[in-house]
């Protein structure tokens, strides 16, 4: 998945309604990217 | 908005008020007028709150309640048990707002958002209860400039955006039941609520 994929599915990982697999991908690159890291953690914060 | 976490205590709170929901409806079939009052009062808040967040207008959101009651006390006889009581009333709620969004009046009018007022109900509860809980002067009115800028940020949101995102992150209802109250597929339900919290979080950045 690109940063735009991973950005569409923050919401989703958020709640936890990803699969296994999706979840995992997600976790991944977050760890990986500071852009997504980023848009991930802001989005905690408001929700 | 921020920080809602539902405890074990909450969800059993939760299953106490549609039991006792169910209960009130079956006594107001009944013809006990009294058991419909005390329907009513269970849920006054939540329903205001909900157009309140809806609409961003307290005159219009005090409107629509009543109007929403109203309409239950009609369609009661319609609601069947077989859905929560909470999930039909959203629905009757979501859509009086909706109609209240499509007439000409309230398109015409331009909107102002008080979210900063907290209203006081006869009972003394308030009815913004984005994060209860008493603290300094200080953290009392960060807490009202951050619920305005996130009532602003929402209140900017397209209408079905604006309903899945109150619904999920406010309302604390879980994504079935988003489907259940809006009757939009999970699929629509997930993309609008991903496209409103991005939406959020570039609005918000920095902000809060």
């Amino acid at each position: 998945m690109d940063c735009r994929e991973i950005k569409n599915r923050i919401s989703e990982y958020i709640d936890g309604m990803l699969g296994e697999t999706e979840a995992s991908e997600v976790k991944h690159h977050l760890a990986k990217c500071a852009d997504c890291s980023e848009a991930y953690r802001s989005s905690v914060k408001i929700i | 908005m921020a920080g809602y976490h539902h405890s074990m205590q909450e969800q059993d709170t939760k299953v106490d008020l549609e039991r006792e929901s169910a209960r009130l409806a079956k006594l107001s079939l009944a013809g006990d007028r009294g058991a419909f009052d005390r329907l009513i009062m269970l849920h006054k808040s939540k329903v205001f709150n909900l157009c309140f967040r809806l609409l961003g207008d307290y005159d219009d959101a005090d409107d629509c309640a009543q109007e929403v009651f109203i309409k239950v006390s009609r369609a009661l006889k319609n609601y069947r048990f077989e859905s929560r009581f909470s999930t039909w009333l959203y629905r009757v709620t979501v859509n009086t707002c909706k109609n209240k969004f499509r007439s000409r009046d309230y398109r015409l009018r331009s909107k102002k958002v008080r979210i900063d007022t907290v209203i006081p109900m006869e009972d003394n509860e308030k009815i913004v209860d984005i994060e209860n809980g008493a603290g300094s002067p200080a953290t009392e009115l960060l807490r009202k400039e951050i619920d305005r800028l996130i009532q602003k940020a929402i209140d900017a949101l397209p209408p079905k955006q604006k309903l899945v995102v109150v619904l999920r992150d406010i309302e604390g209802k879980s994504y079935e039941e988003i489907v259940g109250i809006t009757g939009f597929k999970l699929g629509t339900v997930k993309s609008k609520l991903s496209r409103a919290r991005q939406q959020l979080r570039e609005a918000l950045q920095g902000q809060i």
